[in-house]
């Protein structure tokens, strides 16, 4: 097929336009109603969903600053700790004569 | 001639409907309502089809009226719509179509001035394009809109519409190759 062959098809097509009069026929008066009954339905409950993100937002808050919180009250250092520990062990054991 | 200068204005109209005149929206709808079901038919397989299509138009029209500015005439804007809402449906229906028939539509005779047999049979190669492909061809072919218009319905870039139009109508001379070797 070449172009002019298409450009043949095109054009039949062209002049047959579609006949949309009967589908047209009182379409504003459905429309209406469609509008109406839309208005009429309760929303859906995903609809509210955005309404719940600032108490979204100050849960994710509240857990990052509790998650601060608790680091800051801990051990810092890990070599802190440990070192800690082992003079505590140095200690119970000079004084209560045990081997280390 | 009184009755046509009295007669409200689209923006008037629009005013109305965002006040809460549902008459004035249904008002609106009849005065474009054949516009937009001369874009639609192109698309829609049948009437039930196509009066979905155009209530999805107008609902889409009416939730979002308040953003419409007023730089360019509502049928424009309208229209715009109407095209991107087809666009939509083509996306969303592509597998269905696919599969329609041919019956009795010979290719031989494409050219013999039948007009309704002629839109038949290219309804049917269309429906084997891709929905991209489809959209470009209905409207610089068939309702004969300029490259610049086009480009303006779709939101495409005016080179993407003259690539894409060339690719389609590539893909389509293959369809109707194929089914004439049959």
């Amino acid at each position: 097929m070449n172009d002019e062959q298409l450009d043949n098809l095109f054009q039949a097509a062209r002049a047959d336009r579609p006949d949309t009069a009967r589908a047209e026929f009182s379409f504003e008066t459905r429309l209406l109603a469609r509008l109406r009954a839309n208005r009429q339905q309760p929303a859906p409950w995903y609809a509210f969903t955005w309404k719940l993100m600032p108490a979204f937002a100050a849960v994710v808050l509240a857990l990052a600053a509790w998650t601060v919180a608790e680091w800051s009250t801990g051990p810092g250092d890990l070599q802190t700790a440990i070192a800690g520990d082992h003079e505590e062990n140095v200690l119970a054991t000079d004084l209560t004569g045990g081997s280390l | 001639m009184s009755a046509h200068i009295d007669e409200p204005t689209d923006e008037r109209l629009i005013q109305s409907t965002l006040a809460g005149d549902d008459e004035a929206f249904a008002e609106l709808v009849r005065r474009h309502k054949h516009k937009v079901f001369g874009i639609a038919a192109r698309f829609a397989g049948n009437d039930a089809e196509l009066n979905d299509i155009c209530q999805e138009i107008f609902l889409k029209a009416y939730r979002n009226l308040k953003s419409f500015r007023g730089d360019a005439p509502f049928e424009h804007w309208i229209s715009r719509i109407a095209v991107r809402s087809c666009y939509d449906f083509l996306r969303a229906t592509r597998r269905d179509r696919e599969n329609v028939p041919l019956d009795g539509i010979e290719i031989g005779v494409q050219a013999d001035g039948n007009a309704g047999h002629a839109r038949e049979l290219l309804r049917w190669a269309m429906a084997k394009l891709s929905p991209d492909e489809r959209l470009v061809i209905t409207l610089l072919e068939l309702e004969e809109r300029s490259v610049r218009e086009t480009a303006e319905l779709t939101g495409w870039s005016e080179s993407n519409v003259k690539v894409r139009a060339f690719r389609a109508r590539q893909a389509l001379r293959k369809i109707l190759e194929a089914n004439d070797e049959r």
